[in-house]
């Protein structure tokens, strides 16, 4: 067998098989904090299965905010036979298509870079890559615990690859249309993707604008149109959406939102809803800017590094954020090998602290929740030692890719020699 | 409701037979182990009079004086806020099933812990039938001095299965009944709550069977419970009547009322002399193996209440207004009815006739007693069990989810079935996809899950949303004969924001017990409660509002500040760095300072 087929299998038997055959994994990890919040358990869309069973109206109750359309189309295994075991199947190749996608895009973009920047090409082999992906102990964890996040990820990856491979805005836009139906936070995505597809057409580029925003907006509005008409009511623009924006569900989770607002007194509330939500678009644009690749110089800039970057923004600032949105970012960082790794240097503190917080994040929320020998303010801690990890990557990325830049435009084959600074 | 409605209506009929507006009745039965349970009863009822929807907006007439004894302080709050029907329950303590069987009236004046009150209203909609509602137990609120005025939508339920026949009362034309509840289980009942109970009455506890109503002796029991339900009852000529129906059940323990008259309210240790050893075993000084509680008592209602009856209700009232009657093993019980007149004393013994069930009319104003004595307490009428037993708890050990588990016990040789009604708030977040179902019985316990439907024949669940509706299941279940069943369900618990917890978050929240209502050919026959629950919920550090918005928006402006600073600044050398610092204006300023420095140093010579 070839090395990657040897991942593919190990990695889809590790999925497949381990739920499969310990059900309560699902379960246990289900209900972990650090692994899904309300917005994309697995329990509550368990829960929303029974209500439509029921006849109960899917979002008159304060369980489920997962999409109607998720929940009748997932539904369809619920009636089957061995269900668990189908859902299990799905989740498995969902990952599988995912990692899948991640070693085209790692092929594209090497080969990209190698002809934008005239150099050799030493990238990752496909199955380090899809091996990145597979065995990254966050993924699986999240894939265990079938948080609905994956489903996000894998329209999320459909919208990166139409653009490279097809060069179809339409249908990556259709791709991100979704991604964003099932949970919010991939609206801030629109940005970076169109200037990622501004890139890669080098032709018509005003098509690509009128014709992706519209498209987005398009395919949106029919799917919330198409929900409308599913469950006959909008309350579940409330559930769904509202509930990201508002955090209307307080629960813990490694964000930095929670905390603050069980903690803040009612009449800020309002004016601290504003800010963190104005704060978690803040960077969207500037980063998207800030990597673009204008015409006039066609080495500098890159346009898919802004999109991995405003998604690990998004870990940081959204408001259920889970580990699994991280370990997506890092899972996609290999494919960087060559041109911005070189230059980060922080990876071994930002490994370690990850590795730390990661180990503590368990530890203390038994000690707060089961024990009760700790308190909130130590899970909260890690949460912050979370964030800072965030911080940390995001800056040392962003100045990776700025020195290779500076390399790139003053023709300097060895830049670690030099000492750069900002003006 | 509706046997219930039609027992409140069967006892007023009795009353309006004799001519009369207003009824007293105590019941006194020995139970096992030294028990024994009293029920006070009174029953009042207005004149009849033209009941028509009372307009909030609308400025109508003044309300007419038709009460007679009915309380002029009740009348008015009932008309104004439209309500029909009203039943209040207040209770406290434990009822043991195993040992006391059925609850008194069939369980359908007794409520579970805390205070519970279901009320039906007329109104157009469900808004107004709101605030109807809101107003009604704002009022009641202040009027019995409980925490009422915190019934919110957020614990108000609207109870299907007992929806079904409102007798008695049609509503105008356009306008609907609306039958609400809500259950405050962490309200404690106390004196506070009786002496409004007491100015309901027209004696006002004055006189007639309710002098004995002593908030120290009512509520130092085993289990008690305080009712007041009002119905409305229409004639078909078009007039209406308001009838108050009020209990007092009380488990009283007898042994506890003898020390407490002998020895005085604190507890002290037995002196040795009066230690009861078991003879059997060894005992001298140092040694005795101690016996049971004593067979061999006497006491009265004076031991008990601490006084006596002090005459009928009314000096020339009916002389059926107010009654006694006792329930008793006659062959084991020597009960004598005492009467203490200005100039007469009569003393009677009531065991005489040999009835289980005698009944005495206090009609002379003269003061009464009862004077119980028995050789063998322990002979007393037979229990009847209930047709059903039934336990809630929770389950898990940790802060975040946890689960419920319900066993219901059939005793009998037939199958019951029955409405389980419950209602959990918010915070806690149901998820019943998991619900489980075990079956036990002669054959083994069984894991039933799977065939759920042969037991929960109907089911109706209406989630809870965050801070608006508490969850609301009623659940129709059968059980088979001699088995029993229990039922699983988990649920998350969420985290509540600052100012939502209690200043005594750590203690945890009640929640409110589950009513079990026994059908027997689709009409009500029994109703009980479980108890009610503890639910501790994760808290957060309450010291730390400050610290935390500081800390995260430390977080939050370090991150702000890094990107902003990559994003925005050139990337350069550091020897061009040097040399474009050198040239700012801040950096020439700097640089002339210096020099002037130098000159003045110059100058001075230093």
């Amino acid at each position: 067998m070839q090395k990657l087929t040897q991942v593919f299998v190990i990695g889809g038997l590790l999925r497949f098989l381990i739920p499969s055959l310990i059900p309560s994994v699902v379960q246990a990890l289900g209900s972990t904090v650090e692994l899904s919040t309300p917005i994309n358990s697995y329990k509550s869309l368990q829960e929303a299965f029974y209500y439509l069973q029921q006849g109960i109206d899917l979002y008159d109750g304060g369980v489920n905010h997962h999409p109607p359309l998720l929940v009748i189309i997932l539904s369809v295994f619920q009636s089957l036979p061995f269900k668990e075991v189908w859902f299990n199947l799905v989740y498995t190749l969902c990952d599988l298509f995912i990692a899948w996608k991640l070693i085209q895009i790692n092929r594209w973009y090497n080969f990209y870079s190698a002809k934008r920047y005239g150099k050799k090409n030493e990238r990752f082999s496909d199955d380090i890559i899809a091996s990145f992906y597979l065995f990254n102990p966050l993924i699986v964890l999240t894939n265990l615990a079938h948080s609905t996040i994956v489903f996000t990820w894998v329209f999320l990856m459909e919208s990166i690859y139409q653009v490279i491979f097809t060069g179809n805005v339409p249908r990556s836009m259709i791709a991100l249309g979704i991604s964003t139906y099932l949970s919010f936070n991939s609206v801030y995505l629109l940005p970076p993707i169109i200037a990622f597809a501004h890139a890669m057409t080098p032709t018509n580029i005003h098509r690509v604008y009128i014709e992706g925003f519209a498209i987005y907006f398009a395919a949106v509005a029919l799917l919330i149109m198409s929900s409308f008409t599913c469950t006959s009511s909008w309350n579940f623009l409330d559930q769904c959406y509202l509930t990201n924006i508002l955090l209307k569900k307080i629960t813990p989770n490694v964000g930095l939102w929670w905390y603050i607002f069980t903690e803040m007194f009612d009449f800020f509330t309002p004016f601290y809803l504003g800010l963190f939500n104005i704060y978690t678009l803040v960077y969207v644009i500037p980063i998207t800017i800030r990597l673009f690749q204008f015409r006039s110089n066609k080495k500098l800039g890159d346009s898919f590094l802004a999109i991995v970057l405003v998604y690990i923004w998004l870990s940081f600032t959204k408001s259920y954020p889970t580990i699994g949105d991280l370990g997506f970012g890092l899972s996609i960082l290999p494919i960087f090998k060559v041109t911005i790794f070189p230059y980060c240097r922080y990876t071994y503190v930002i490994g370690l602290t990850m590795l730390i917080s990661l180990l503590l994040f368990p530890i203390f929320y038994y000690c707060w929740i089961v024990l009760g020998t700790g308190n909130s303010n130590f899970f909260y801690s890690i949460s912050l030692i979370w964030g800072v990890v965030h911080v940390l990557i995001i800056l040392d990325l962003l100045w990776g890719k700025l020195v290779y830049d500076y390399s790139l435009d003053n023709k300097i084959e060895d830049v670690h020699k030099l000492n750069l600074a900002q003006i | 409701m509706v046997l219930l409605t039609g027992l409140i209506l069967s006892l007023l009929v009795q009353v309006t037979i004799a001519t009369q507006f207003y009824k007293e009745h105590l019941n006194l039965k020995p139970y096992p182990r030294n028990k024994l349970l009293t029920g006070f009863d009174f029953n009042i009822e207005s004149q009849p009079f033209e009941l028509s929807y009372y307009n909030v907006s609308a400025t109508t007439g003044e309300i007419a004086h038709h009460y007679t004894h009915f309380p002029s302080s009740l009348g008015p709050i009932i008309e104004s806020t439209n309500t029909r029907e009203l039943h209040l329950r207040f209770t406290q303590g434990w009822w043991d099933a195993q040992s006391w069987g059925k609850l008194p009236h069939d369980g359908l004046f007794s409520g579970g812990t805390g205070v519970e009150v279901v009320a039906v209203i007329e109104a157009p909609d469900i808004a107004i039938a709101q605030q109807h509602w809101s107003r009604l137990t704002k009022i009641l609120s202040g009027f019995f001095c409980a925490s009422l005025n915190f019934i919110d939508n957020d614990s108000t339920t609207y109870p299907k299965h007992l929806t079904k026949k409102i007798g008695g009362y049609a509503p105008e034309q356009g306008n609907k009944l609306f039958l609400l509840r809500a259950a405050l289980p962490s309200e404690p009942v106390c004196t506070e709550n009786l002496t409004p109970f007491l100015r309901l009455l027209p004696t006002r506890g004055k006189s007639g069977i309710s002098t004995l109503l002593d908030g120290h002796k009512v509520f130092d029991s085993l289990w008690h419970g305080m009712s007041i339900d009002v119905v409305t009852s229409c004639e078909d000529n078009g007039l209406c009547s308001l009838q108050l129906h009020q209990t007092i059940n009380q488990m009283v323990d007898i042994i506890r009322s003898i020390r407490k008259q002998t020895e005085g309210g604190i507890p002290k240790p037995t002196p040795g002399d009066k230690l009861r050893c078991d003879t059997s075993k060894t005992y001298n000084v140092w040694q005795c193996f101690p016996l049971g509680d004593p067979t061999e008592i006497d006491w009265s209602l004076q031991t008990i209440y601490g006084r006596k009856i002090i005459g009928s209700a009314f000096e020339d009232g009916d002389r059926e207004t107010s009654s006694i009657s006792v329930d008793f093993d006659p062959a084991a019980w020597e009960v004598t009815f005492m009467k203490d007149a200005p100039n007469s004393l009569v003393h009677r013994s009531l065991s005489d006739s040999k009835d289980v069930h005698v009944s005495e009319f206090l009609h002379e104003n003269a003061n009464y007693d009862l004077k119980f004595e028995t050789k063998s307490s322990t002979n007393v009428l037979p229990i009847v069990a209930p047709p059903l037993y039934a336990s809630r708890s929770l389950t898990g050990y940790s802060l975040d989810k946890g689960g419920l588990r319900v066993s219901f016990a059939n005793p009998s040789d037939k199958p019951v079935t029955f409405v389980y009604f419950e209602s959990t708030p918010w915070f806690m977040r149901l998820y019943f996809n998991d619900l489980k179902l075990s079956l036990k019985n002669q054959d083994g316990e069984a894991d039933v899950t799977a065939n759920q439907e042969e037991y929960i024949q109907n089911r109706y669940y209406r989630p809870a949303i965050d801070r608006t509706r508490p969850s609301q299941m009623e659940l129709k279940i059968t059980i088979p004969a001699n088995s029993s069943l229990a039922m699983t369900y988990s649920f998350d618990k969420s985290l509540l924001l600052y100012h939502e917890y209690p200043p005594d978050a750590n203690h945890g929240f009640d929640i409110e017990p589950a009513v079990i209502t026994i059908l027997e050919d689709d009409k009500a026959t029994y109703e009980f409660r479980t108890t009610s629950l503890l639910l501790t919920l994760p808290t957060p550090d309450f010291s730390m509002p400050y610290n935390v918005i500081i800390l995260t928006c430390t977080v939050l402006s370090l991150a702000f500040g890094i990107v902003f600073n990559l994003l925005t600044k050139q990337v350069v050398t550091e020897e061009e760095f040097e040399k474009v610092s050198a040239n700012t204006k801040a950096a020439k300023i700097k640089r002339q300072v210096k020099y002037r420095i130098y000159q003045v140093k110059q100058i001075l010579g230093i």
